[in-house]
């Protein structure tokens, strides 16, 4: 399955649960979402998606200066982006319970 | 962080390219979205490719659309992740329809305007009429087109509606017979005949009137008529030419004296050592004086070639007082150096100006003539004819005593006598 069409409906999620344990720029955000195991994820998905949120307000910007290289513009979590990020895990987990119970927990391929 | 300014120069041209593909959401949100795009693509590229970005290898050329794919497509996906609309489809598709689109509705905006006229009874007859006259119409472009093949066969002279010749004749009628077929719906084998009937239409249309004006100067011309191209040809090029002329038209274009074609200003004599002569009157082989102002244009001004300033030429005076326009050179003065009397006797130089200086062609002759032997021959054509003072009473003897009518000839050489052994006039020195 493309994982890139199932991480389209929980980038926001991801990106907001990035965020909220740290700040982070752009490409530092893409990063550690690769760390986590989204290997898939697009470069301009997040940068795209970093702006949205920061327009809905769900996330704060703050240019720092760098000790090498150009100002990174950094990105945090507000308020309102704590409260829909609790949304969207109740939401996810409800979801992943529901299609894990659906699928079962049966891996054919191993 | 890479220092390669190779990768630096791939990653700023990318995120410009991404800009580009941004470009219709406006400045401030293109800024937003991919203001630190270089940093981000630079740190991404040293993560993905350690050795290239490293530093030690500064010539490896990154093809950054291998890492990143194509920018259309990068910035499709910013827009899509930010919520943001995506780029207009290409226009260029629909530049047709669009151009199609504009044309109705400019031709129905005509129709529309021109509703009150077209809507009228009178309008739809007038359009029957038309209708009928259409094999008319059929016969004048197979007329005009064959009339164009006529001139194409003769070598691009003679456009004309008439035909003088039977080639024309024939190319003419061919012509019309063909368009007359065309109208009836014939003699159209291929499958694009139809357009090629609209472009000989319009090819026609656009003919019609220059060859009527074509026809209609030929017609003009009278007795020319077959040769008046050629003829308009040759007299343009020869005005054209005319390197010295009356600053006003070119009126009375035969008066005064000319050499090979072109107009003469003025003439210097040389005598046979090469040395120039003035105050020289000429005179022609009937005796008249030979002007190069002629009657009645005394009061004209000159443009003559290296001179910037139109001039006015002043003839000689006799000592009798009167003017004399065949003595040469002629003395000549600038425009400004010439006043109006106010006796009324026309043109004067102001007082106190000088003639100017007239640029002779030659210091002296670039060649000397050998004096005649034979001194006694007097052929005023020969080119060594005597020019030594003492033996003009000799030369001048066998000629005629007055100034000879047309038939006066010599006995030898059959060549016209000299006017004269004497000028009928003496000039006064300036």
């Amino acid at each position: 399955m493309d994982t890139t069409q199932l991480l389209k409906g929980v980038l926001d999620a991801a990106v907001l649960a990035v965020v909220e344990s740290e700040d982070g720029y752009g490409y530092d955000v893409v990063r550690r979402l690769r760390a986590q195991g989204l290997h898939d994820v697009g470069d301009a998905s997040v940068y795209g998606t970093l702006r949205r949120l920061y327009s809905a307000g769900a996330l704060t910007s703050y240019v720092q200066p760098s000790e090498e290289g150009p100002h990174r513009k950094y990105y945090g979590i507000t308020p309102h982006g704590r409260q829909m990020l609790a949304t969207q895990r109740k939401e996810w987990q409800e979801f992943a319970g529901t299609l894990g119970s659906l699928l079962g927990t049966r891996n054919e391929a191993a | 962080m890479t220092s390669g300014t190779t990768l630096d120069a791939h990653v700023r041209g990318y995120a410009q390219a991404v800009r580009l593909h941004l470009a219709d959401l406006g400045p401030d949100v293109v800024d937003d979205l991919a203001g630190g795009l270089e940093a981000d693509l630079a740190e991404a590229v040293a993560d993905r490719m350690p050795t290239a970005a490293g530093g030690t290898d500064d010539d490896v050329v990154l093809d950054l659309v291998k890492v990143f794919g194509p920018a259309e497509r990068y910035a499709a996906e910013l827009r899509a992740a930010a919520g943001l609309p995506q780029a207009a489809p290409r226009t260029r598709i629909g530049l047709r329809a669009r151009a199609a689109a504009r044309g109705r509705k400019v031709r129905d905006a005509w129709s529309r305007a021109w509703a009150p006229l077209t809507s009228t009874p009178a309008w739809a007859s007038f359009r029957e009429a038309l209708g009928e006259l259409r094999p008319v119409w059929w016969v004048v472009r197979g007329w005009v087109l064959g009339a164009l093949a006529a001139y194409f066969v003769n070598g691009w002279s003679d456009f004309v509606a008439v035909p003088t010749r039977t080639d024309q004749l024939v190319l003419m009628v061919a012509g019309a017979v063909v368009s007359v077929q065309w109208g009836r719906g014939r003699w159209m084998p291929w499958r694009w005949s139809p357009r090629l009937v609209t472009a000989t239409t319009v090819a026609a249309a656009v003919l019609v009137l220059p060859l009527w004006s074509a026809t209609r100067a030929q017609v003009a011309q009278g007795e020319h008529a077959v040769t008046a191209g050629s003829y308009d040809r040759g007299w343009q090029d020869g005005y054209e030419s005319r390197q010295v002329g009356y600053g006003g038209a070119a009126a009375g274009a035969d008066d005064g004296v000319w050499v090979d074609g072109m107009q003469v200003s003025n003439l210097f004599v040389y005598d046979a050592n090469g040395d120039p002569l003035r105050d020289v009157q000429v005179f022609d082989d009937r005796g008249r004086p030979v002007r190069t102002v002629p009657t009645g244009r005394e009061e004209e001004t000159w443009h003559v070639p290296d001179v910037e300033e139109p001039w006015y030429f002043r003839p000689a005076e006799a000592t009798d007082g009167r003017e004399r326009w065949n003595v040469y050179p002629l003395r000549a003065f600038g425009e400004r150096d010439m006043t109006y009397d106010e006796a009324g006797d026309g043109l004067r130089p102001t007082v106190g100006a000088r003639p100017q200086p007239t640029p002779w062609p030659f210091l002296k002759a670039p060649t000397a003539i050998a004096p005649s032997e034979r001194s006694a021959g007097a052929d005023p054509q020969e080119p060594h004819g005597p020019q030594d003072p003492a033996a003009e009473g000799e030369v001048q003897s066998p000629a005629p005593s007055e100034p000879a009518g047309d038939g006066a000839t010599t006995e030898q050489s059959g060549v016209p006598a000299a006017p004269g052994p004497v000028a009928p006039t003496a000039v006064a020195a300036p």
